[in-house]
């Protein structure tokens, strides 16, 4: 009786081969179906597999005439083919030494012809056999042993193909959560990282990404100048790389130039030029709104000078609970040349809250929750304690009530004067 | 009489003489605006012509299609043609007044 002395080193590394293809307890595939079926009528034998030899089983990827998905890893048959790189035969099983003791010979199905071509990888490893098999002894011949070596090839093949496109999957997916991890940084950048502290001005913002966590669009900011304090919130059509870019520039540049020009509606013309200026022939144009909000003191409370591009108008609560729209609109920023931007000035008294919002909170398709307006007052009243926190909560929790993210990024910034 | 379907915004186009209409019906957002760029690319082979988008069927925009629309806007004026902007209702006379587009594009009632 022939003993095969299992080479650990080797195995380890044929297992490592078997393990690359993924292919162990996957579901019956017709590729290899119709492989074994074109074996086992070629070679006129009753039974075909696709075998792939694990650790301590033998398991197939596809039978034909057998109704059996695995089998242990006796010597004699398949464990033994793979054993060498030539086709193994055996005529007559229950006369070879070979395979006397083999349980599918000795037991209840009696087989009795064997003839397995070993499946090799193209880096030499033999990962199963494709053999076929027959309940009586028989010659297996030149022509048999040809066609089942091409067959084998045939499936190598396959499982090459299979491989190689799983890989290009992962490389897809792995390139898909860089670039989410990029984008998410970036993303992270795109707001400032806190708020700043300003006497008797109380301040909150909050920021929703759309669904699908894609990078760009809402963006806002605040800052304390020599005289008070400058708010801005602003929303640039589209995401992407690009729209991140451009939603970095408008944040800066509108921040910069709120605090050098006369007046936040030349900061929006500034604005509006520098926008036009990166427009290219090659790309579709991108456009900005944003809102600007100087603030001033002024006597016991503060003076508001405010203007528009293509934003919507911020909310003034006054503390009697009365809501109205401030602002005059102006044109969306980067579209035209003849682009007119107005300052609106308001008092602000103490006690009063300002909303500045983007699109995404009062706009929505007709199944998902919005903010509106006239809904402000009750949903204040809610509380007690509308402080600017307070408040900013209340609206986003208004409109992701069915705790979905909004289909548009929301972004808002709350402030409440004392 | 063509027809570009996604599944939240159909786009019909209908073409008489240099006179295009797209009537949009859906909601336009980011996810969407592809099917109103690829219909208004097809309507703007000739920058000549005369776009009108009819948006009385939509329920949603965002700014994605408002920046696509005022990017069609310039370039039909710049090669000579015009857009024309039909309809809407709910937010979108709201959101074309918002942004600055009714003061520069052709808005009409329907």
């Amino acid at each position: 009786m022939t003993t095969e002395c299992v080479d650990n080193e080797l195995e380890s590394l044929r297992m490592d081969a078997v393990r690359r293809y993924d292919i162990l307890d996957t579901p019956p595939d017709r590729s290899f179906d119709r492989v074994t079926a074109l074996a086992a009528r070629t070679c006129g034998t009753p039974i075909a597999i696709v075998t792939i030899v694990d650790t301590d089983r033998i398991w197939f990827k596809s039978r034909h005439g057998l109704e059996v998905d695995q089998i242990d890893r006796d010597p004699g048959l398949c464990a033994s083919a793979i054993m060498h790189d030539e086709p193994w035969i055996v005529e007559d099983a229950s006369n070879d030494p070979r395979t006397l003791a083999n349980p599918l010979v000795a037991g209840e199905m009696g087989v009795q012809f064997y003839l397995g071509v070993p499946l090799t990888t193209h880096d030499g490893y033999n990962l199963g056999t494709l053999c076929v098999l027959d309940f009586k002894a028989r010659v297996a011949t030149d022509r048999h042993i040809l066609d089942l070596t091409d067959l084998a090839a045939i499936v190598v093949d396959e499982l090459e193909l299979r491989r190689a496109a799983r890989q290009v999957l992962v490389a897809d997916e792995q390139q898909r959560r860089n670039t989410e991890r990029v984008a998410r940084a970036f993303q992270a950048s795109l707001l400032p990282d806190g708020l700043p502290e300003i006497d008797r001005v109380d301040l909150a913002a909050r920021y929703l990404p759309a669904r699908g966590e894609r990078v760009g669009g809402d963006f806002y900011d605040a800052v304390t100048t020599e005289n008070g304090v400058v708010l801005l919130i602003g929303d640039v059509a589209g995401h992407g790389p690009e729209a991140a870019a451009l939603t970095a520039m408008a944040r800066h540049t509108g921040l910069t130039l709120t605090t050098s020009e006369a007046s936040p509606a030349r900061a929006l013309s500034g604005l509006n030029r520098a926008i036009q200026h990166r427009q290219t022939k090659d790309a579709d144009p991108r456009f900005c709104t944003m809102a600007i909000v100087r603030l001033e003191h002024h006597g016991d409370g503060w003076m508001a000078t405010l203007s528009l591009g293509g934003h919507p108008q911020p909310w003034l609560i006054r503390s009697d609970g009365t809501v109205a729209g401030v602002g005059e609109p102006g044109t969306l920023l980067g579209w035209r040349d003849d682009a007119v931007y107005v300052d609106a000035t308001v008092e602000i008294r103490s006690g009063d809250t300002l909303v500045l919002y983007t699109d995404g909170l009062t706009d929505a398709p007709p199944d998902s929750p919005t903010v509106t307006p006239d809904q402000l007052p009750a949903l204040i009243a809610q509380t007690t304690n509308d402080s600017a926190d307070v408040i900013a909560d209340i609206l986003i929790e208004t409109i992701t009530e069915r705790s979905l993210l909004p289909r548009d990024d929301v972004a808002i910034l709350v402030a409440q004067f004392n | 009489m063509e027809q570009m379907e996604e599944e939240q915004l159909a786009v019909a186009v209908s073409a008489e003489g240099d006179f295009f209409t797209l009537s949009a019906c859906g909601e336009i957002d980011a996810a969407s605006v592809p099917v109103l760029k690829a219909a208004l690319e097809q309507a703007t082979t000739d920058l000549r012509r005369t776009v009108v988008v009819d948006l009385s069927g939509v329920t949603f925009m965002d700014s994605s299609g408002l920046g696509v629309l005022a990017g069609t806007h310039t370039a039909l004026a710049n090669g000579g043609g015009k857009l024309v902007l039909r309809g809407g209702v709910g937010m979108i006379p709201r959101l074309l007044a918002i942004s600055g587009l009714d003061r520069v594009i052709c808005v009409e009632d329907r």
